[in-house]
C-alpha cells in the first residue's frame, strides 16, 4: 500500500511529540534517582517500565515521522537520497514494531488474558511444545522470570484463567507461594485447591532456613544465661526477654521470628483457610485470618478423612499463632489488637513453636489460680431451666496472720513455682447455702465459669493488657 | 530502611512524574489524528503507538497518584515510629535514673518497628 506523508505536519508532529515526552523523560529519571537514593524503589519498580516503554515508543515514532519527511522532501531535492529516508524509517517502524509486541509495558492495565499469554511468549515464543502437562505448564509460568515482574494481584487474577488440573497440583507442590498469593493478592482458591495446600502443608510442613544475624546472636545469647552463666530456669521469662530483643533488633530481629515461626503460621493459616476465613497480611507481616465467628474445624475438614469431631479454630475473641492471627468476624480489629497480637508473635519466635504453647499454657493456668484464689469461682447451677450464679469463694492461700515461707531465689524458678509456700495447704471452701424450693428440680448442668486465663498471664502482660481487651483493671 | 523525609521526597518525586505523564497525554489528545503520515503499515502502526502510548501514560498518572499517597502514608507512619522510638528512650533513661528507694518498676520496652520498610529519623 502506498504510504503518503506531509512533511510539514509529520516533522511539526515529531517535534510536538519530543517536547511532551522530554519532561516525562526527565521527571521519570528524577523519580528513580530519589528512590534509589532513598531506598524506597518498592514503590516505583513497575513505573520504570512503563515510562520507559512511553518515551522509548514515542521516540521510534518521532523518527519515523522525520525519517518519512525527509524521504518525501529528498525525493524532490536529490534523487536516490529518498531510499536512504525511507531505509531508515523501516528500521524505526520494525523496532516500534517489536517494542510494542514485547508485552514490558502493561498497556495500560492489560487484562488477565493478555498476561497469561505474554507469560507464555516469553517461555516459548514459538508456541507451548506438544505433550506438555498441565502440572508443567502452570509450573514454567508461575515460577519463570517473567512471573517475577508480577505483582501478587496480578499473579492472583491469572491465576483462574490456567488450567484447573496443573493449579491443583501446582498448589499441592508450592503451597507456600500458593498461601503467600492468598494473603498478598487476594486469591481466593476452590475448595479442591485449598485441600491440596492443606494437605501439602500438614503431610511436609514448611520451614525455611533461619540465617541469624550475628549482633542479634550475641543479644540473644546474652539473655539466655543467669549470673554465673548459669542457664535461666523462668523459661517463660526467658521467652519474653528474647521476645523484646527481637523488636528492638527491627529487620534482623523480623527476619529470625518469621523463620522461626514459619511452620506454625502456614499451618495456622492453612487451617484458618479451611475455616472458611479470608486472610491478608498486614505491613509488619503478621496474617490477620477473619474467620465465621461459629467457624469450627475438624481433622475431617483438613485432611478428608478421620475424626469429625470440630474445634473453633481461635479462642475467646481470637488467637495468634506463628504469625497467624485466627479472629472471628464479629471481633472489633483495631491497630492497638494488631500490635497486641503483633508482640505474642515475636514471643512465639522468643521461645520457639514446640515451647511457647506449653509456656503459655502454663501462664494461663496460673492466672486461673491466681483468679479463683483473689475472685472465687462462679458455678452457674440450672434450677428448672432457670440459670443461678453461685459465687464460691475459696479465700487466700493461707489463713490471714499465719506467715508463709519465703523460698530463696525464686525469681530465677519457672514462673509457675510459688515465691512462697502457704503455711497451710488449702484452699478453704466456703460454700453459700442455696436454698431449693420444695418440688423444683436440680438439672444435672452444672457449669463452671472459666476463670481468667489471661490477666495473670505473663505474656498477656508483656503485649499489653489494656489493648488485649481483656478488662484487667485490677491487674 | 527509609525515614519519614525519604518517604516524602519520593512522594514529591511521584508527584512530578504524574504530572508530567498528565500533560503529555493531554499533548498527545491535542496532536490528533492528523500525524501527517497516511496508509500502509507505517499509519497503523504509528497510530497504534500512539494509542498504546496514551493508555500507558494514563497507567502512569493513576500509579503516580497511588504510590505518592502510599509514600505520604509510610512517612506518617515513620514520624509515628519515631516519635516512639524518642519516648521511649526518655522513659528508659528516666527509668535508668530512678533513685534506688523509688518503687521498682518494669524496664520500658522499645516501640515495634511498624513495618519491614519503617525507619525512625
Amino acid at each position: 500500500m502506498t504510504v503518503e506523508c506531509t512533511p510539514a505536519i509529520a516533522r511539526a508532529t515529531a517535534t510536538n511529540l519530543t517536547t511532551a515526552f522530554t519532561s516525562v523523560g526527565t521527571a521519570a529519571t528524577s523519580l528513580f534517582t530519589t528512590s534509589a537514593a532513598n531506598q524506597t524503589t518498592d514503590l516505583t519498580a513497575g513505573l520504570s517500565v512503563l515510562t520507559s516503554e512511553c518515551v522509548e515508543e514515542t521516540g521510534l515514532i518521532a523518527s519515523i515521522l522525520r525519517s518519512l519527511a525527509l524521504a518525501v522532501e529528498g525525493a524532490d531535492a536529490f534523487g536516490g537520497s529518498e531510499d536512504f529516508f525511507a531505509n531508515q524509517a523501516d528500521g524505526s517502524l520494525a523496532a516500534l514494531l517489536r517494542s510494542l509486541s514485547d508485552g514490558r509495558g502493561d498497556h495500560g492495565g492489560n487484562t488477565a488474558q493478555q498476561r497469561v499469554d505474554e507469560l507464555t511468549d516469553s517461555i516459548w515464543p514459538g508456541g507451548v511444545p506438544p505433550g506438555l502437562t498441565d502440572a508443567e505448564l502452570v509450573d514454567s509460568l508461575l515460577t519463570g522470570p517473567r512471573a517475577s515482574t508480577l505483582t501478587p494481584d496480578e499473579l492472583a487474577a491469572v491465576w483462574p484463567l490456567l488450567p484447573a488440573a496443573g493449579r491443583e497440583q501446582f498448589a499441592a507442590a508450592e503451597p507456600v507461594a500458593v498461601l503467600n498469593l492468598v494473603i498478598d493478592g487476594g486469591l481466593v482458591l476452590s475448595d479442591t485447591e485449598l485441600d491440596a495446600v492443606t494437605a501439602s502443608v500438614l503431610a511436609d510442613i514448611p520451614t525455611v532456613p533461619n540465617f541469624v544475624d550475628p549482633d542479634l546472636a550475641d543479644q540473644l545469647d546474652a539473655v539466655s544465661s543467669a549470673p554465673f552463666g548459669l542457664p535461666r530456669f523462668d523459661r517463660s521469662g526467658l521467652a519474653i526477654d528474647r521476645a523484646d530483643v527481637l523488636i528492638s533488633a527491627g529487620q534482623a530481629g523480623r527476619d529470625y521470628r518469621d523463620a522461626v515461626n514459619h511452620p506454625v503460621t502456614y499451618l495456622a493459616l492453612a487451617v484458618g483457610l479451611q475455616s472458611g476465613g479470608a486472610a491478608r497480611r498486614n505491613d509488619d507481616g503478621l496474617i490477620v485470618v477473619t474467620v465465621p465467628a461459629d467457624a469450627e474445624v475438624s481433622i475431617n475438614d483438613l485432611i478428608g478423612s478421620g475424626s469429625e469431631f470440630a474445634v473453633a479454630p481461635f479462642g475467646r475473641g481470637g488467637t495468634t499463632y506463628g504469625n497467624t492471627f485466627i479472629v472471628p468476624d464479629t471481633n472489633r480489629v483495631d491497630d492497638d489488637l494488631l500490635n497486641h497480637e503483633n508482640i505474642h508473635t515475636y514471643q512465639w519466635a522468643g521461645a520457639g513453636p514446640v515451647e511457647y504453647p506449653i509456656l503459655y499454657g502454663i501462664q494461663s493456668g496460673d492466672s486461673m489460680i491466681a483468679d479463683i484464689t483473689r475472685n472465687g469461682l462462679d458455678i452457674d447451677l440450672s434450677l428448672n431451666g432457670d440459670i443461678h450464679t453461685i459465687p464460691v469463694d475459696i479465700g487466700p492461700l493461707g489463713p490471714s496472720g499465719t506467715p508463709s515461707i519465703p523460698i530463696p531465689g525464686a525469681g530465677r524458678l519457672p514462673g509457675w513455682f510459688p515465691d512462697r509456700i502457704p503455711s497451710i495447704p488449702l484452699p478453704q471452701l466456703d460454700l453459700p447455702e442455696v436454698q431449693i424450693p420444695v418440688g423444683v428440680s436440680i438439672d444435672p448442668d452444672v457449669e463452671f465459669a472459666p476463670p481468667n486465663a489471661a490477666c495473670g498471664n505473663a505474656f498477656e502482660q508483656h503485649a499489653d493488657l489494656e489493648h488485649g481487651n481483656y478488662g484487667c483493671d485490677d491487674y | 530502611m527509609p525515614t519519614g523525609t525519604q518517604f516524602r521526597q519520593t512522594a514529591s518525586a511521584l508527584d512530578v512524574l504524574g504530572q508530567a505523564s498528565a500533560d503529555a497525554r493531554s499533548d498527545l489528545f491535542r496532536l490528533g489524528s492528523n500525524t501527517g503520515v497516511r496508509g500502509g503499515t507505517f499509519a497503523t502502526t504509528i497510530d497504534r503507538g500512539l494509542d498504546t502510548t496514551a493508555i500507558n501514560l494514563g497507567s502512569v498518572t493513576g500509579r503516580c497518584l497511588a504510590e505518592a499517597a502510599e509514600a505520604r502514608r509510610r512517612a506518617t507512619l515513620c514520624d509515628q515510629y519515631t516519635a516512639a522510638i524518642r519516648n521511649y528512650h526518655v522513659r528508659l533513661s528516666n527509668w535508668q535514673n530512678s533513685p534506688p528507694e523509688a518503687p521498682p518498676t518494669p524496664r520500658p520496652m522499645p516501640p515495634i518497628r511498624p513495618a519491614a520498610w519503617a525507619d525512625a529519623g
